[in-house]
């Protein structure tokens, strides 16, 4: 990377921090917990944004619709429908209630042991997820500077350990705002920038017939297949429990709009999210798309992962060796293809063109085909690094083929968007643990100064947490599939005894609470039984909490008729 | 709901209004995503 890069990269990086450190001067209890609650909807829904987005989304998204074609993005269908709902329903819950954390309610509506153990479900997934979050950019931090993973990982998680420790719910929100306004100008700019830096001969619109035509465009996909991870079945139904759950009952996003001026405002974010989030996550996967036809030409490595080719050509000479010969035979098949497909759609042949896409198609079966014996290869042979390269295909392309200055930018936006997301988890987990578990543990009263100092501590601990987590990252392919996998184990059940407490009065909270347990137990056999798709969890896990607490509830009400003489 | 209930109609309509329209949001996005796999397919 240039010097001028280096200059824009902790440029931007540092004028954030300051920023962020300067809007939290004076942090008092509600503003480290619950950012004075004056936030309006702008701020809410940028901040409910930049949650979500983490650096994950912008690493892994244009890989995923490079690897799997455009149909993730049906994985947010459900997410408008959720909008609505949590505006109309859990919003006006929440805010009449005054509550600071989603399950201080649950105590309210239920008992003590269902806040508790909705706390703990929450607690563990989200501090794994957040430790895989953690993960995303040290993986770039570890590329530009060529060091340990591991030590990345330190530098990475601590950066995000002050930052939030300092600062609390106000600095995140009020530097949210800014990132996410730098990362979607910078990454519109990465999408005009690969559009121009196409191979001569090759403009907009022919990448996207050749991008289509290779089967990257499949943003719609109706075969319905219970295994199938994304169809617009399970993104409409499994997106929408999904996202239900994690708007609704997850403290790091339910903590950004709970923390609004009014209800009117709070409303009016999660609306707009509803509004924005697919076309956005469209853009994202259509970058993946390009990226797909771009390489398609310009001839991709074989892993977009350069530390997987050194050390395997190393472990293993003879069998990369041969299969380096192979694959770049393939390559150039796939570029003199592509580049007479797009030759042939001006002219009107279509038995040639046919015969050259029948041909094309074939060349990409097989380069696919290579890049997983690639793989394979770096699994047999254990080699140090990530066999699966999603991750790093955006990467290599900002590496490689962006101008001075924008490389820079991009490697700052990753950060950005990471510091956002991870920032609000952590303050989210450190909330949590001290008003949900700390304060009804604790025998002692505690001031607003000391719960302010536990606030920081426990920041400081989860921070450590992630850290510990993200050592363990290294070897789980795709990351947004990770991350939103685990999520799906665990929101499915605590989305079913949210909606128990909302719609069904007669279930108590002991009921609910062996509901739960129940619940979670079976979601994990389904799971390790391997008959759905992840998006499914949601949907099966809310409903069964909601039937088996119906069910011991009526078991417990001909109890106590029969015991009433 | 009762906090619903506390609202004026003004307010109810306005919020309707918004729903419908990102119901229909996500209907129009879902037509234009097929009609655009259709073309490029």
């Amino acid at each position: 990377m240039s010097s001028i890069d280096w200059m824009i990269m902790i440029g931007s990086l540092a004028a954030i921090i300051i920023y962020g450190l300067y809007q939290s001067r004076g942090t008092g209890r509600e503003s480290y917990i619950m950012a004075g609650r004056q936030m309006p909807w702008y701020t809410v829904l940028l901040g409910i944004m930049a949650t979500q987005a983490s650096a994950i989304t912008f690493l892994s998204g244009p890989g995923q619709a490079y690897t799997d074609g455009m149909r993730f993005v049906q994985y947010y269908f459900g997410l408008p429908i959720a909008m609505i709902v949590i505006a109309a329903v859990f919003v006006p819950i929440f805010r009449k209630l005054r509550v600071s954390t989603a399950y201080e309610y649950l105590e309210q509506r239920f008992d003590r042991n269902t806040r508790l153990l909705t706390g703990i479900l929450f607690l563990f997934s989200r501090g794994v997820s957040t430790g895989i979050s953690v993960y995303a950019p040290s993986i770039i931090l570890s590329s530009i500077l060529d060091i340990n993973i591991y030590i990345t990982n330190v530098l990475v998680g601590g950066l995000l350990i002050i930052y939030t420790y300092t600062g609390g719910a106000k600095a995140i929100a009020q530097t949210q705002k800014i990132q996410f306004i730098i990362i979607l100008t910078s990454m519109a700019f990465a999408g005009v920038l690969l559009v121009r830096a196409m191979p001569k001969g090759i403009d907009f619109s022919d990448a996207l017939y050749l991008a289509g035509k290779s089967g990257k465009l499949n943003v719609i996909t109706t075969n319905f297949n219970i295994k199938d991870k994304y169809n617009i079945w399970s993104g409409v139904i499994g997106g929408f429990f999904l996202a239900l759950s994690y708007f609704g009952t997850d403290q790091s996003q339910v903590g950004r709009y709970i923390s609004a001026k009014s209800i009117r405002e709070s409303r009016l974010g999660l609306l707009m999210n509803g509004l924005v989030k697919i076309p956005m996550q469209f853009l994202i996967l259509l970058l993946g798309a390009l990226l797909f036809s771009f390489y398609a030409i310009q001839k991709a490595p074989i892993s977009f992962n350069d530390k997987a080719i050194g050390l395997t050509a190393k472990a293993a000479p003879t069998q990369y060796a041969d299969l380096a010969i192979q694959y770049n035979m393939l390559s150039e098949q796939q570029a003199f293809l592509a580049t007479t497909l797009v030759g042939l759609r001006h002219t009107d042949n279509p038995n040639a063109t046919q015969q050259n896409l029948h041909l094309l198609r074939q060349t990409q079966k097989q380069i696919v085909q290579s890049r997983d014996s690639f793989q394979h290869l770096v699994t047999n042979y254990k080699v140090p690094a990530e066999a699966n390269d999603t991750n790093y295909i955006f990467l290599h392309f900002v590496r490689n083929y962006l101008p001075v200055g924008m490389i820079g930018l991009l490697f700052a936006v990753v950060f950005l968007a990471s510091w956002g997301s991870i920032s609000a988890a952590l303050h989210a987990l450190a909330s949590s643990t001290l008003l949900d578990f700390h304060k009804l543990i604790s025998k002692k009263e505690i001031d607003e100064k000391q719960e302010l100092r536990w606030a920081r501590i426990y920041t400081l601990l989860w921070g450590i947490f992630s850290i510990i987590v993200a050592m363990f990252a290294t070897r789980m392919g795709s990351l947004i599939e990770a991350v939103n996998e685990l999520g799906s184990l665990f929101y499915g059940v605590i989305l079913g005894i949210f909606l128990t407490a909302f719609f069904i009065k007669r279930v108590s909270g002991k009921a609910v609470f062996v509901a739960a347990i129940a619940s979670e137990i079976l979601i994990f056999i389904i799971y390790k039984l391997n008959v759905v798709g992840f998006l499914w969890f949601n949907v099966i896990g809310s409903l069964l909490v909601i039937v088996i607490a119906l069910l011991v509830q009526q078991q417990l009400n001909s109890k106590n008729i029969n015991r009433t003489p | 709901m009762q906090v619903l209930d506390m609202e004026t109609e003004k307010e109810q309509r306005y919020w309707k209004r918004w729903y419908t329209f990102l119901v229909l949001w996500l209907v129009v996005l879902i037509i234009l995503f097929t009609l655009f796999t259709q073309y490029y397919k």
